[in-house]
């Protein structure tokens, strides 16, 4: 019965099938079969020996990476690091969508919104670069605050200025980009709803809070669970280009402690055991945050 | 990244050498265009293979080839065209990484080296013995004597190299780079000598007289940043100023007992001087977050006034800082001691045999013999004239059976700085041989002038030689020293900032004793005890 079903679909759709076989056989490529590799996190793996081939040695990279003096403070920085980068970096684009879309002028409208999104294609390095620069004492940042009569300080390598440093330029870069969604979801909501709520003589606020707000809060609900399912990851490669050994107090996490020393000192075994740690807690966070989703507001994943 | 800059910087740039013997000068017999060499000159009497042999190599072979520094793969020079006439043996450059990159992990981990790779073998993680056991590269005893009559006789004649390129255990991993004695020394303070002039201040020697130059440059000229470097060369890379406290960071040697000079009471002392004067601005204020490029920035546009850097960053500064100001100079400033008249403990000098750029073999390779062939020659006399001079008729002449260079280096008709058309027609440095002086004439007398400036200390009397602890010993001292390393810069770090007090220095060294610093510290001692008895 199942069978005669699937193959007739099958042979009905057969071209959307043969369109989308390449992004299947990609994830079994790239995504599925390489997790067998996960498993030199529980042995000494020596290149050469191959992956089957080197030697078990049970949780000891685990146990390594636990008893870390350090263990506390990455674990530490990179939840922070990323919950902050949250807290500010999510509502962020949602705001400016909100705003984006009470723009009359649509050419103004448009121009902003290119302004805002070209900053996500300038790469990394570059943009370190600038942070850098903007950053010194004698730079632009400090020049206006000596301005107003502050004094110039360098903020690199002050460990409590990192996360702001991370965050607001972190902000800056993907603002535009993220409202790219919200936007198309707003343009989704029913133009009679607003016409209707002007009869009734809801105001443009009430209408946003009542409207729009609620009319998009389905996609805002998803993109929420799929950054909370990244929140043990963060911008590894902008941390490494911005951090020096003054502000690691903040600014070490687990993927910079990590390549420090499993990429530089060829310990494989414990960059996988790591990064396996890393994949589980994010997977239960996901799971979690799905799950209250789907019991408080009906959005949900699956 | 950034912070890797410096090293693949440092490998790139020829070093230049002014000063010291010529072992080579006398008593080379070479033909007019070189292409008619008569095999390898007398050393062949050890074996019975290389009696027989004689270059080039006959099979026109083909090996491939990496180094150690990042980058493209480089185009092929007149020195590779000059060696693949005269060995027979024609190699195809696959471009290079340092083995801290995560490129040569990957590398490793296809399967697929290069039959020839220069590296820092010493370096490998567990030790070079490691590297042939897991089989990536081959172990050379039996290939030298088959294969190597040059680099054998060279290892007979001076058993002092022999001692550091090999294992405790007798094998051979690596055709050395061994460095002359002008090349072991590379670094150190660089100063404004038109800026002493103008303010009528002698050249700075003590601890003191540096503290008395800085504040005049920073209330005379102006400085933003008297004094700036980038983090490594503070006790690290070079001894820094740290030298003038007797101490310098990393393991060293006093008396036959190997130290961890981050341990040492003496380095309290000097953070608390640094932090003195960060506080006081004479050190630039971003010092700890800054790259070279903002180094480079600073001093030839005079924020800065001194700093702390490689040989080739004079020849660099002046020809910057000299299009805007000619008055400008910047010349090589003695590394600091505690009192006038005396030596600074540490400046900055490398053993003979530091490891880098020596060629292994790999263990995949098809053609084992025409990569010792091609690498032995290095070590022969012609070899090391071409490595040394470049090619005879081309860069130089033999005058009086001395090398004199052409027209083509000294005075070179597109404007070329004579160290950049050796790089095309010679292996100056960064290559598997024993470095000669090549007297290299540079274009600012002051960058001739600062090896021997940097030369005046007691280092040579710490040096560590290069030591192979035991597999199991490293992967014991990497596991420890990974989270040591991080702790002493980020102690070092904040103390000299202020943002910690430098007497809390003494927690952080309980904290490295705690760690097993003193485990680490008892694993280099019986290594260096081994190394002693080789």
């Amino acid at each position: 019965m199942l069978k005669t079903k699937l193959g007739n679909d099958l042979l009905r759709n057969k071209w959307l099938y043969i369109m989308i076989l390449p992004v299947i056989i990609y994830y079994i490529m790239f995504h599925y079969v390489p997790m067998y590799g996960a498993i030199i996190a529980f042995k000494q793996y020596i290149p050469a020996k191959g992956i089957l081939g080197s030697d078990w040695v049970g949780f000891k990279h685990f146990e390594d990476f636990f008893s870390s003096i350090y263990f506390f403070r990455v674990i530490k920085n990179t939840i922070s690091l990323s919950f902050f980068n949250l807290l500010f970096g999510f509502p962020a684009p949602i705001l400016l969508a909100l705003l984006l879309n009470e723009l009359k002028s649509p050419l103004f409208r448009r121009i902003t919104q290119t302004i805002t999104y070209m900053p996500h294609f300038i790469t990394l390095v570059v943009v370190a670069g600038i942070i850098r620069y903007f950053t010194l004492s004698d730079g632009l940042i400090n020049d206006v605050i000596a301005l107003f009569g502050g004094t110039r300080t360098s903020f690199l390598q002050q460990p409590e200025s990192f996360r702001p440093i991370y965050i607001i330029s972190e902000i800056w870069q993907q603002i535009g980009w993220g409202t790219i969604i919200y936007l198309a979801a707003i343009s989704g909501i029913d133009q009679q709803q607003y016409e209707a709520a002007k009869i009734d003589g809801a105001n443009k606020l009430q209408q946003i809070r009542h409207i729009t707000l609620p009319g998009i809060l389905p996609t805002v609900m998803i993109m929420l669970i799929l950054s909370l399912g990244n929140i043990m990851n963060v911008g590894f490669e902008k941390i490494i280009l911005l951090y020096s050994a003054s502000i690691y107090e903040t600014a070490d996490v687990i993927s910079t402690f990590v390549y420090r020393k499993g990429i530089l000192e060829f310990n494989y075994g414990y960059s996988a055991a790591v990064g396996l740690f890393n994949s589980v807690i994010n997977f239960g966070i996901l799971l979690l945050a799905n799950y209250f989703s789907k019991r408080t507001s009906k959005n949900s994943l699956w | 990244m950034v912070r890797r800059g410096f090293m693949s910087k440092k490998l790139h740039k020829p070093v230049m050498f002014l000063l010291g013997l010529s072992l080579l000068a006398a008593g080379c017999s070479n033909s007019s265009n070189g292409n008619n060499e008569s095999a390898s000159s007398g050393t062949s009497r050890d074996t019975q293979t290389a009696a027989e042999f004689s270059y080039p190599m006959p099979g026109s072979m083909e090996l491939t080839l990496m180094n150690e520094q990042l980058g493209g793969t480089p185009e092929t020079l007149p020195i590779d065209e000059e060696y693949a006439k005269r060995t027979g043996i024609s190699i195809k450059h696959l471009g290079g990484t340092p083995m801290t990159d995560q490129k040569f992990s990957l590398l490793l981990a296809s399967g697929e080296l290069p039959d020839i790779f220069l590296n820092t073998w010493l370096q490998y993680p567990g030790g070079p013995d490691r590297a042939v056991e897991q089989g990536y590269i081959l172990k050379l005893n039996d290939l030298i004597d088959q294969y190597a009559p040059n680099l054998k006789k060279t290892l007979a004649d001076h058993p002092e190299i022999d001692k550091m390129i090999k294992t405790d255990d007798g094998t051979y991993y690596a055709f050395p780079f061994i460095r002359s004695e002008t090349g072991r020394v590379y670094g150190g303070p660089i100063i404004r000598q038109d800026w002493l002039d103008e303010l009528n201040l002698e050249m700075p020697e003590t601890i003191d007289e540096w503290h008395t130059v800085l504040t005049a440059f920073k209330e005379k000229k102006k400085a933003s940043a008297p004094v700036t470097f980038r983090t490594m060369f503070l006790g690290e890379r070079t001894g820094g100023f740290a030298g003038a406290f007797g101490v310098m960071g990393n393991f060293y040697v006093n008396d036959g007992k190997v130290v961890y000079g981050y341990l040492e009471p003496e380095y309290k002392n000097y953070l608390k001087t640094m932090s003195q004067w960060y506080k006081e601005g004479l050190i630039d204020k971003d010092f700890a977050s800054i790259d070279a490029a903002t180094v480079d920035k600073k001093m030839s546009s005079g924020d800065s006034g001194a700093t702390l850097g490689w040989q080739f960053y004079i020849e660099k500064y002046n020809a910057a800082a000299q299009e805007s100001d000619p008055e400008a100079s910047f010349v090589a400033a003695p590394y600091p001691s505690a009192a006038k008249g005396t030596l600074p403990e540490f400046g900055q000098l490398d053993n003979a045999y530091a490891g880098t750029s020596s060629a292994a073999i790999s263990a995949t390779t098809q053609n084992p013999e025409a990569a010792m062939r091609w690498l032995d020659y290095g070590y022969s006399e012609e070899g090391s004239m071409l490595n040394t001079f470049g090619v005879e008729g081309i860069t130089y002449k033999l005058e009086n059976g001395k090398p004199v260079y052409t027209d083509l280096v000294v005075n070179n008709p597109e404007k070329l700085g004579s160290d950049q058309v050796m790089m095309k027609y010679s292996h100056g440095t960064n290559f598997p041989m024993i470095q000669q002086d090549n007297h290299l004439p540079s274009k600012y007398p002051q960058t001739a002038e600062a090896l021997g400036v940097w030369k005046k200390t007691n280092h040579e009397a710490h040096l560590l030689p290069p030591i192979t602890p035991t597999a199991e010993e490293a992967d014991e001292m990497s596991s420890i020293m990974n989270d040591i390393n991080a702790l002493v810069k980020e102690a070092e770090l904040k103390i000299i900032l202020g943002t910690e007090s430098a007497d809390n220095y003494d927690t952080f060294i309980q904290q490295m004793k705690d760690l097993g610093i003193e485990r680490v510290l008892e694993i280099q001692q019986a290594a260096y005890e081994r190394y002693l008895k080789r």
